[in-house]
């Protein structure tokens, strides 16, 4: 079993079988914050997807945009959790 | 030997995000499927960015990963407090079984604001003013 095997069958499919799980909870969730937390685990399976891919292709300038995305899920956490605690549901 | 240990830390950090989308799945409760996701998340994203320096034994390319690691190590447990205390301010439904909220009356009947004893302290002002000008 090579390295891009491994990839390719397991880590892949993996991956996106657990995003699929994460998008059954994003639409199913039966309040906001349910949503949210599904998003933010999204960013992050994506983090790791997008490390796979980098080892996959063998091309490393990939990995600087993990680094944007962990930011971007951050961000976005907080933006929602501080408007949600202002407004509410509505 | 290099590429064996890429596969373990790659399968592992696979199957921590695995678990972390069945516990969000299956998790009866807001907070339980929030401290399911994060600690799996956490663990399973840095192992895979783990494989991802060894594989590529390059410096830059570790320095990035122990930037990305350490960034999430920080901000992950404090995305999920914010989005836990917002929750529970909104009052979310809690598991049957949940064994202690300690959280619980700490907070203003608006949610917005803990109790600390001041608001009552300025109605018995404002009310005690209103007693005084009336008395003279």
């Amino acid at each position: 079993m090579s390295l891009n095997n491994i990839l390719l069958y397991f880590i892949l499919p993996v991956l996106s079988l657990s995003m699929v799980l994460i998008f059954i909870r994003v639409i199913k969730g039966p309040r906001l914050m349910d949503r949210v937390v599904a998003l933010d685990l999204l960013v992050i399976v994506g983090i790791g997807f997008i490390s796979s891919y980098a080892i996959l292709f063998d091309k490393a300038i990939i990995i600087d945009v993990s680094l944007i995305l962990a930011l971007i899920a951050f961000l976005s956490t907080v933006a929602f959790t501080y408007y949600y605690e202002k407004g509410g549901e509505e | 030997m290099k590429e064996a240990i890429v596969i373990f830390f790659l399968v592992l950090g696979t199957i921590f995000i695995f678990l972390a989308a069945v516990g969000l799945l299956k998790m009866p409760d807001v907070f339980l499927r929030m401290s399911a996701s994060t600690i799996a998340a956490t663990l399973g994203v840095s192992s895979i960015l783990t494989a991802l320096a060894i594989h590529f034994y390059d410096f830059g390319i570790t320095v990035h990963v122990v930037g990305t690691n350490l960034f999430l190590f920080l901000t992950v447990p404090v995305g999920a407090h914010l989005m836990g205390r917002a929750a529970h301010k909104a009052n979310y439904k809690q598991w049957e079984n949940t064994v202690v909220d300690r959280l619980k009356g700490k907070y203003e009947k608006d949610h917005h604001s803990p109790v600390s004893g001041l608001k009552e302290k300025e109605e018995s002002l404002n009310s005690s003013d209103e007693t005084s000008t009336k008395s003279v």
